[in-house]
């Protein structure tokens, strides 16, 4: 098991929004989360990715068999974790290749590696960003800034196929995408299913579905998951919306 | 260890001095040539005085404090319109933490008949500790109607969306605010400033 999320319960200020979420992600799966909108699933991917506004009150989470909770945002991302961030947060004055080369560095000193040689990084670069369809002079442009919100998107999707993680939350990654630049990103993310890494994709709609075929999909309402089943779960919901699960 | 002592970097058309700013300084840009004072503060005060005196007139004045410790630092900006069609723009970017303090004074003073007149001023503080203080005063003077004038002040934290961010990257909390800094001061930072901001951050953030 990759991750294994037991009864957690989380809170942000006096507001209680995770109430026992319970979840196993095996190695290799893409699980989908879905449920109307205040039901905890962005909460959830944050709380795994160590948001500061949250607090666990209890449960627990377990990623490659050690205590996620005792991490910091930092130590979980180079321990794997890749949190794909809704609405990514701009830096001025800071260049996205340079910002990718001191999160990989960050990553391989974790892991006790060296850090990449400028040749190799470049290489790694490119041949990431070629597969996105991303430009040159958008690498050399500051992190997020002056990116439409479609770019934003590939920007995370990008930013994650180039660092490899175990674990990756993909947060709403469909909201505001047009249909032909939703096909492009799940491309990316289906070619990089593979038997170490795991998925787990949060999305509103079952159309993002019909990209990236998952191999369970969970229902979350008032911060517990309260259906799981496979992919025709989301086509049922499609047909009868939420109201069973509220 | 060094003692970085404040700095100031002038550039009027291809002309670019940088000088240690130990006394007061005043500077009178010349119309047809956009005058750019940049100040860096560490400690100790900095006054830089601005007097347009001829139509046309424009200056750039970017400040930058950066105090930790005990240290004070007061960053003093004056600018004179004493006629018409002159303009001015203030931004100033700080840090505080230990229990240091910062005190910024953005002076606007328009005369009578300096009609057409622009000045603007903006800051923003970020405080790295409790324990600092941040104090902002824009002072406007303005004894002329027909002026375009505007100031704006913010003073917080480092932002937790953007620690969070970079820190969901692999970045440690450290180098996050390292690089969080870099962006904050980019817009208003001379190269020549580069070296001493970064030996500042080493050693205090």
């Amino acid at each position: 098991m990759l991750l294994e999320i037991k009864n957690l319960h989380a809170s942000i200020g006096d507001k209680e929004i995770l109430k026992g979420v319970s979840l196993s992600l095996p190695k290799g799966e893409v699980h989908a989360l879905m449920g109307p909108n205040g039901s905890g699933k962005s909460t959830l991917s944050n709380v795994i990715a160590g948001h500061p506004a949250y607090t666990v009150t209890a449960g627990e989470i377990i990623f490659k068999g050690r205590d996620l909770l005792a991490m910091s945002p930092d130590e979980r991302a180079n321990a794997g974790v890749f949190l794909a961030f809704q609405y990514p947060v701009e830096l001025p004055g800071v260049g996205t290749a340079s910002f990718l080369k001191a999160a990989l560095n960050a990553k391989r000193a974790a892991a006790g590696e060296p850090e990449l040689d400028a040749v190799s990084f470049i290489k790694r670069l490119k041949t990431r960003a070629k597969a996105l369809n991303i430009s040159d002079e958008m690498l050399k442009r500051p992190v997020n800034v002056g990116f439409s919100g479609g770019e934003k998107k590939k920007a995370e999707i990008f930013q994650m196929a180039f660092l490899e993680p175990d674990l990756c939350l993909l947060d709403e990654m469909d909201s505001g995408l047009d249909i032909d630049a939703l096909r492009t990103l799940s491309d990316a993310v289906n070619v990089m299913r593979e038997a170490h890494r795991s998925f787990l994709v949060i999305t509103h709609y079952q159309r993002l579905l019909n990209h990236i075929t998952p191999d369970c999909v969970h229902i979350m309402s008032n911060g517990r998951i309260v259906a799981s089943g496979d992919k025709s779960l989301a086509l049922k919901l499609e047909e009868t919306g939420y109201d069973d699960y509220r | 260890m060094t003692t970085i002592g404040n700095l100031c970097v002038i550039q009027t058309g291809n002309n670019r001095r940088v000088l240690s700013l130990t006394e007061p300084l005043a500077v009178t840009p010349l119309p047809g040539e956009e005058t750019h004072i940049f100040t860096l503060v560490f400690n100790g005060t900095a006054d830089v005085c601005v007097t347009l005196k001829e139509p046309g007139a424009v200056c750039r004045l970017n400040g930058i404090y950066l105090v930790h410790d005990t240290h004070q630092a007061t960053l003093r900006f004056r600018v004179h319109h004493l006629t018409r069609e002159t303009t001015s723009h203030q931004i100033v970017r700080g840090l505080a933490g230990g229990t240091a303090q910062a005190d910024f004074t953005g002076r606007i003073q328009i005369a009578p008949g300096a009609d057409n007149a622009t000045g603007t001023q903006n800051h923003r503080g970020i405080l790295l500790d409790e324990t600092a203080h941040i104090l902002a005063r824009p002072e406007l003077e303005i004894d002329t109607d027909a002026v375009t004038c505007s100031h704006g002040s913010a003073i917080g934290d480092f932002d937790k969306e953007s620690l969070f961010y970079l820190q969901a990257r692999g970045l440690n909390e450290r180098t996050a605010k390292h690089l969080m800094i870099q962006s904050f001061l980019f817009e208003i930072t001379a190269p020549e400033f580069a070296p001493f901001i970064k030996e500042w951050m080493n050693r205090y953030v």
